[in-house]
């Protein structure tokens, strides 16, 4: 038997590992930063409650993004916003997704700040505008002098650029 | 999803599905498409996880402010590549421009306008001279400060008045703001981009690593406007102002354009009228009037920020070792 602080030391240990990969999870889930940000207190409180029961002979995340799955819904209810987006068998399927990937993700993640670094021009507008000021592509559109379309596709091609950015960062790494 | 056809339909729609998820741009029927591929096909499910935790830590990424690692790096980045960024900034300016002054002064244009100074990061160092205003909009002196009582908040033992304070701000956060009291002792406080410090004329240093820790005399800061880096206070105008842009003119020899906000009727914090001067080509703002500050803390009724003078950057100005003595006690508070 683990001591209780040794227990919720851990719990805490392993929830700030998991978190930016159910963050990610949450956040595509309900589209909105706000809600995400609520929702991911109310998951972040159900993984520590649950923590006594977690078998920690299975991965951590994985087992995290299972509870977090079911507890995006109670938390939406409770809040009384709009239902979870998606169909349960495609959460399901993502869940497994981020929990698949998500570790090697977050490590390769670390490289992004030096790609955002790099956008210019047009890019780094828009990417200001949807991440920093959490704008819309219509609304992008608008202040940018874009056909809304035109604001979604450049984003697509603002994140596309930045994941190919760190992939090649990922590579030269591996290869030095 | 076992049909050929309808993969290869998908194959191009895939992306579009997936961005718009992400951007929640996507129509009930399209959701319920992007449902079914993640559903059915687990390399379609892994594609789009990679992506939306990307797209997570951009948002990390672009809103983490002067704090920490990548803001430090990113910081650096911009050192080196200066040179080269304001030749394309200054193009950028020139197509934003045009395009503003096709538009109007309308408050699309003044959003963008707010927006391309937000993405623009002014090479070296500014220093402002602050000055609190009268309600008639003359500076208010050193006679008046005195005559006046003390505030609400501190009778008994006043902070430097910001009238008259020196602000030099750098980049990444980093910023010094030099107070002298009516007593002639000089408060320092600032901050590198890393750490918050405070160095009054006596006593012991305060260093945090709380960046707002020591920000509360700065213009603006208890009104969620903050000044120090010009971006930090562009989400409360863009949120909380009616924009639009204003008149051109000339200070001191520089061609000038401002940007009006005007606080909305609902919203309860921040001056409640805001005018930026700045230089369209550089983004550097020359001049800066915060009016009608809320007074339930006392302070100034408004203050004015203008440009003393732009040089390079010297980061060691903005350490507090470079403040005092190296014999002063210095207190790390977390």
């Amino acid at each position: 038997m683990i001591p209780m602080d040794d227990l919720t030391r851990q719990a805490f240990a392993d929830w700030t590992q998991a978190q930016p990969v159910v963050s990610a999870y949450v956040h595509a889930i309900v589209f909105d930063r706000a809600e995400r940000d609520d929702v991911l207190q109310d998951v972040a409180l159900a993984v520590l409650e649950s923590y006594p029961e977690y078998d920690r002979s299975r991965p951590f995340l994985a087992w995290a993004m299972g509870i977090a799955r079911h507890a995006i819904g109670d938390s939406l209810r409770r809040r009384r916003r709009r239902p979870v987006s998606i169909a349960p068998e495609a959460a399901e399927a993502l869940a497994g997704a981020f929990a698949e990937v998500g570790q090697q993700e977050r490590a390769a993640l670390a490289h992004l700040a030096d790609c955002v670094a790099k956008l210019e021009g047009r890019a780094r507008e828009a990417c200001d505008l949807r991440y920093r000021l959490d704008l819309k592509p219509a609304r992008i559109a608008e202040l940018m002098g874009l056909q809304p379309n035109t604001a979604s596709k450049l984003l697509q091609r603002v994140r596309e650029e930045l994941r190919a950015c760190i992939e090649g960062r990922v590579r030269a790494e591996g290869n030095a | 999803m076992s049909n050929g056809e309808h993969r290869a339909s998908d194959a191009s729609e895939w992306p579009g599905l997936m961005h718009g998820m992400l951007d929640g741009t996507l129509d009930d029927a399209a959701r319920a498409r992007f449902a079914a591929e993640v559903a059915a096909d687990p390399a379609r499910a892994t594609d789009f996880a990679r992506m939306a935790m990307l797209h997570d830590a951009i948002e990390r990424e672009m809103t983490a402010g002067a704090v920490g690692r990548s803001t430090a790096r990113r910081t650096r980045w911009m050192l080196s590549v200066q040179r080269a960024a304001a030749a394309v900034a200054i193009a950028a300016a020139v197509g934003v421009l045009a395009f503003v002054g096709l538009r109007g002064s309308d408050a699309n244009a003044a959003h963008a306008e707010l927006a391309r100074i937000a993405s623009m990061s002014p090479a070296g160092q500014r220093t402002y001279v602050i000055h609190a205003l009268r309600d008639d909009g003359r500076p208010r002196g050193r006679e008046q400060r005195r005559a006046e009582p003390p505030s609400p908040r501190g009778a008994a033992r006043a902070q430097p008045s910001i009238d008259e304070a020196t602000l030099v701000v750098g980049t990444g956060g980093a910023y010094v703001l030099t107070r002298t009291g009516e007593d002639g002792r000089r408060t320092v406080s600032g901050s590198d981009g890393r750490l918050s410090w405070n160095v009054p004329e006596r006593g012991a240093v305060r260093v945090s690593r709380d960046l707002q820790r020591f920000r509360g005399a700065l213009p603006g800061e208890q009104h969620d406007l903050p000044f120090v880096d010009p971006k930090d206070g562009l989400d409360a105008l863009m949120r909380s102002y009616d924009v639009v842009l204003g008149p051109a003119r000339e200070i001191d020899g520089h061609a000038v354009r401002s940007i009006v906000a005007t606080r909305r009727a609902d919203v309860q914090r921040g001056p409640k009228g805001v005018e930026l001067w700045y230089d369209p080509e550089t983004a550097v703002i020359r001049r800066m009037e915060l009016d009608r500050l809320p007074q339930a803390q006392g302070g100034p009724r408004a203050v004015v920020l203008e440009l003393l003078d732009e040089s390079p950057l010297d980061p060691r100005q903005f350490m507090h070792e470079s403040h005092h003595d190296a014999d002063r006690v210095v207190i790390t508070e977390d």
